[in-house]
């Protein structure tokens, strides 16, 4: 098995596209860390503006924590994106140039040969995540240094510097779940294809309607929407509440490990059965 | 005859009281202020608490540099709101210009008899439209409420510990404040708010409650 995740992993590693991934991410958060460089108190000045007529604010309010905060964001638009690119590719890929046939008459059973592509998009998703906080941190600290976190949620929650590293880690690895579900489901998608193409588009689309419904339609399908696993997509913010709400977190955490589970079995058992005629 | 001779003597007595009023009102407040410009420079201990519905931060400690007449310079662990203005220089603000004075009568604050004195600036474009203070015998202010055009209505309550110069140990501030009003795109606060969350703009009260210590004067 961990002779066909290193295989798995250095196919990743090979392909330019799993490069794409990190690049946008960089740019993303260049883009925004120097725009709050160059015009931060002026944006800052605007969501203020209330607030300003009554108060004196003392203290930094662009930090290494709020720009983290904000770049968290990116998380439920940009990266489900970026990860479809590699996930999406990782069964129809192969399936379409025929490499999936010869991998096939290898000594392993299909089984382990899903389950090591699976953890090998997983890494990508966990490495992706990863590198989203980390540059987005490295960075925020060296242009803009530590701070509290003042979160515009319900309200405006300010939370001391030495309270926001667990609520970042915490938030960080429930984006990470999040991220899991996409890079499940795309895996699901690539096994019922022979296209590089159609689990990515695919998996895109589903998002794309899914988030849609969840916003244009949350008053009609209301009693649907705790079953969606994009509505837990933006779960991680709770972390991020002065009283965190630990019932809803775990909801979350329980949907989208049971969609993890259902996605990885689907994908499998269709694996299983897929005739391999490429 | 003798109704317009009886007129002149209401009307002449009436002036007169309205007179001593105003007069005894701006002695009043005249008083207080020289008691506050006689405080030098000096560095003290803040906790700061504030009250708002909407927002929540923990309490704030630092330090509060005063320079006379009325600069304030903050020294605090993190962020923090703080009152736009410290309560010396809302009377500076009040006081500097022209203003008329009356005496409303007394009322105890915190249990401390006060008398009220009224201040209505002369000069229509006046920031401040009306200010109410509460001052005690010993020319302490214990209460103030200020009206202003732009920037809201505010009461500031008093409270003064042992130290020699009219400084407090604790300074109550409530304002007005409306509900915060923002795009969630610009926020990032991506999912709906809730049902139970207030009106937005919904204007509501807030505090601010500011405890001073280990006053040091500077001589």
């Amino acid at each position: 098995m961990m002779t066909l995740l290193k295989i798995e992993l250095y196919k990743i590693l090979k392909r330019p596209r799993t490069y794409i991934g990190f690049g946008a991410i960089l740019l993303i958060v260049l883009a925004l860390e120097f725009a709050f460089f160059a015009e931060g108190e002026t944006l800052i000045g605007l969501v203020f503006q209330n607030l300003d007529s009554v108060f004196r604010m003392e203290g930094k309010i662009i930090s290494v924590n709020f720009l983290t905060y904000m770049l968290l964001n990116v998380l439920i638009i940009h990266v489900p994106i970026l990860i479809c690119l590699v996930t999406g590719d990782i069964i129809s890929g192969e399936s379409a140039n025929g490499s999936l046939r010869l991998l096939m008459q290898r000594p392993y059973s299909r089984i382990k040969i899903y389950m090591a592509k699976w953890f090998a998009g997983i890494i990508y998703t966990i490495a992706l995540v990863l590198f989203l906080g980390l540059v987005s941190y490295t960075l925020g600290y060296l242009l803009f240094g530590d701070g509290d976190l003042i979160v515009f949620r319900r309200g405006v929650h300010v939370f001391e510097a030495d309270d926001v590293q667990w609520r970042f880690i915490y938030a960080f690895g429930m984006g990470i779940l999040s991220m899991m579900v996409v890079a499940s489901l795309s895996i699901m998608i690539s096994s019922f294809t022979n296209n590089s193409i159609g689990p990515i588009v695919g998996t895109i689309a589903i998002l794309i309607v899914l988030n849609i419904i969840s916003t244009v339609a949350a008053n009609v399908l209301q009693p649907v929407l705790p079953y969606l696993f994009t509505t837990h997509f933006i779960k991680w913010q709770y972390f991020f509440d002065t009283s965190v709400d630990w019932g809803a977190i775990r909801t979350a955490g329980i949907v989208q490990a049971a969609y993890i589970v259902l996605f990885t079995t689907i994908g499998l058992i269709n694996f299983k059965r897929k005739d391999i005629l490429t | 005859m003798k109704k317009f001779i009886l007129l002149a003597c209401f009307s002449f007595l009436f002036s007169g009281f309205g007179y001593t009023q105003s007069a005894f009102a701006d002695s009043l407040m005249k008083g207080a202020m020289a008691r506050m410009k006689k405080i030098p420079a000096y560095v003290c201990d803040i906790r700061v608490l504030l009250d708002v519905e909407w927002i929540n931060i923990k309490e704030r400690t630092g330090k509060v540099y005063f320079y006379p007449p009325d600069s304030i310079n903050y020294e605090i662990k993190g962020f923090a709101f703080l009152p736009k203005k410290g309560y010396n220089s809302q009377m500076n603000a009040v006081t500097e210009e022209k203003y008329v004075a009356l005496h409303l009568g007394k009322e105890p604050v915190s249990d401390v008899s006060c008398d009220i004195v009224k201040i209505i600036p002369s000069d229509i474009e006046s920031e401040v439209v009306l200010g109410q203070f509460w001052i005690d015998k010993n020319l302490n202010i214990r209460k103030m409420t200020i009206i202003t055009k732009d920037e809201g209505n505010y009461s500031i309550l008093l409270e003064y510990g042992a130290e020699k110069y009219p400084v407090p140990r604790k300074v109550t501030v409530t304002f007005d404040i409306k509900s915060q009003e923002l795009p969630g795109a610009m926020t990032g606060d991506l999912e709906d708010a809730g049902e139970d969350e207030k009106p937005k703009g919904e204007k509501s009260k807030g505090s601010i409650v500011i405890y001073y210590s280990n006053y040091v004067f500077k001589k």
